[in-house]
């Protein structure tokens, strides 16, 4: 166990350095150059040699490889630049905003956690029933809805027409979290939905619920206490996988209903070209996401007695 | 579990999914025949203004009714089918194709270059899907042709993916052996006994991916990281009528529903060819 968690952590590094040399090779491919940038979002001309004093001061003159070094250091130590179009640090602003996607994020999978587990275990037990049925095709549905029509969608109903609900912002307290909640919800319920109706099956196919059956243990009973109990693991490390696609894909949603966290700071830095913005944004999640599945994985092995047992042995 | 194989069952299971690819195979056909013919179905010219008539709600003789401009929303979304239904194929075919390319030479040499490419996938995979798309289409510029370019950065090696691993199974099979005693070179090898062998999951996931792809498109869009205004997109369409779902909710409802449609159709079509392909289930 010990040795996989060693292993797991030394193939962590390679992916991150390269997490990091993607992201700075895309904000500094030359698609962009930052002077002329920074010159239109701050709206100041610039002449010819304040440009390239500042371009000096930023290290632009230097091989790209320096350049990478340089700013790895930087990021290292929690220094990601300055924006484009506010003038204040990144990283702060990006830890500021970080808290209100990651309440999201939670409500979301609570909800998800709510719908979905019911519905799959009722769609497995009753599977090829007209509630199985319907819960597949409530599911396909909500996996063929793109989230931004979901997100309208809900607005127009509850917020424009039954005038429940605000329709943007965090200010209104908890009553602005349901529709962003709803919507993220409702593709992540539809495809977890899923997952649990097809781990509930394998495991009641398996030979000791038939050996239950014959001793003439009660049906629930079977399914609460023996087939959930060993389903429930696959189950979470499914639900934790996606937590850090979820927290990736709130975007959209995000700057749909103005919610003030990362994922409209990022949309918004590319409305406004704001490089420094966007590169935080992209960093710091893939590193999030990479983290969370990390865990995760460490967690399954070492909850599974049969990996933790079997290696140990060995 | 409990119901009996009898050729009877397995027969009518057979035809169930003859019946299935005929008619959801024949709709995604005809979803990609309006999109080829669209210029020619539109009633109106999707592209001419006239504010006398901006924004009438559905039913006379716009059908869908009008945007803000008094286009016909009926056209519009026709000739917007085009731009987004033929970026996801081509998408999803490069990066089959490219995905493929590369986990066939990982799963058939393998050694330090598959470990290479392999060790590439995994820094792509590290991306949360949209974070990365969202970056690579915002340095770029937009337009509908780069945003399909940011999906293919993060869906290869999902690709690369499923075809090593799949290679690395039929790898030492007897007839692959036979095929290499019998002198077959490297490429009649792969292209005469892996492909075939492998396509059927590849297939699967590829024609699964289409309605998937269809909707980060226009999600992209949406952002602003598509198609640009003028050009009828279903995603910018959608954004640039949000501020009018109060009052015109049709300006959103028209692509949006073809959006969900579209998905619909390609998503069933995709499901029917994984039961013919893959029946494991």
């Amino acid at each position: 166990m010990k040795n996989y968690i060693a292993k797991r952590f030394l193939l962590l590094i390679p992916i991150l350095l390269g997490i990091t040399l993607l992201s700075f090779l895309l904000t500094n491919s030359g698609a962009s150059d930052v002077i002329s940038l920074m010159e239109a979002n701050t709206g100041r001309v610039m002449s010819e040699a304040e440009k390239s004093r500042l371009r000096a001061d930023l290290g632009l003159d230097k091989p790209i490889v320096q350049q990478y070094v340089v700013w790895l250091g930087k990021v290292l130590t929690g220094d990601m630049g300055k924006s484009f179009v506010s003038g204040k640090p990144v990283f702060s602003t990006f830890l500021s905003k970080l808290p209100a996607t990651v309440y999201l994020t939670i409500t979301s999978i609570l909800l998800t956690v709510v719908i979905s587990i019911p519905l799959g275990i009722l769609s497995a037990v009753r599977r090829n029933k007209i509630a199985d049925y319907l819960i597949r095709f409530l599911s396909f549905i909500g996996n063929s809805l793109p989230n931004f029509f979901v997100s309208l969608l809900l607005i127009y109903f509850f917020s424009l027409k039954l005038n429940l609900l605000p329709v943007m912002g965090n200010s209104a307290g908890w009553k602005s979290v349901i529709l962003p909640t709803m919507t993220l919800a409702l593709s992540m319920a539809s495809k977890y939905t899923r997952q649990v109706r097809a781990v509930v099956l394998e495991e009641l196919g398996k030979d000791y619920v038939q050996g239950a059956q014959a001793r003439g243990v009660g049906e629930k009973r079977i399914l609460y206490f023996s087939v959930l109990k060993s389903s429930m693991l696959t189950l979470v490390t499914l639900l934790a996988l996606s937590i850090g696609s979820l927290l990736g894909g709130t975007a959209i949603v995000e700057s749909i209903f103005m919610w003030d966290g990362v994922g409209k700071m990022a949309v918004d830095a590319i409305t406004m070209r704001d490089y420094p913005v966007i590169q935080a944004y992209v960093i710091w999640m893939a590193v999030i996401y990479v983290c969370v599945n990390l865990v995760t994985d460490i967690l399954y092995h070492y909850l599974d007695p049969r990996i933790r047992l079997g290696q140990e042995g060995a | 579990m409990d119901e009996k194989i009898t050729v009877r069952a397995q027969k009518i299971v057979k035809n169930r999914t003859k019946f299935k690819m005929i008619v959801f195979g024949g709709l995604a056909v005809l979803v990609i025949l309006i999109a080829s013919l669209a210029p020619y179905l539109t009633p109106y010219d999707p592209y001419e203004q006239d504010l006398s008539i901006a924004l009438q709600p559905p039913g006379g003789s716009h059908l869908l009714g009008t945007d803000r401009y008094g286009r016909d929303m009926l056209s519009r979304v026709i000739i917007g089918s085009q731009t987004t239904i033929f970026s996801a194929l081509l998408l999803v075919a490069v990066i089959t194709c490219v995905g493929g390319a590369v986990g066939i030479i990982c799963g058939y040499y393998g050694g330090k270059l598959d470990s290479f490419l392999m060790r590439v996938s995994d820094i792509f995979l590290a991306f949360p899907g949209m974070v990365f798309a969202i970056a690579v289409a915002s340095v770029m510029n937009g337009g509908v042709m780069n945003a399909a370019v940011a999906l293919a950065c993060i869906s290869w090696p999902k690709y690369a993916r499923i075809t090593r691993s799949q290679v690395m199974m039929i790898k030492h099979m007897p007839y692959m052996e036979a095929a290499k005693l019998s002198g077959s070179g490297t490429f009649k090898m792969i292209g005469k006994h892996v492909v075939p062998n492998i396509a059927g999951p590849v297939v699967v996931t590829a024609v699964l991916d289409i309605g998937t792809m269809i909707m980060e498109i226009a999600g992209l869009s949406f952002l602003g990281l598509g198609a640009a205004p003028p050009t009828a997109e279903w995603g910018s369409m959608m954004s640039s009528g949000r501020s009018m779902l109060q009052t015109s909710p049709w300006v959103i409802l028209a692509p949006g529903c073809a959006i969900f449609l579209t998905v619909v159709i390609f998503n069933l079509a995709g499901d029917t060819v994984r039961d013919v392909l893959d029946p494991r289930e």
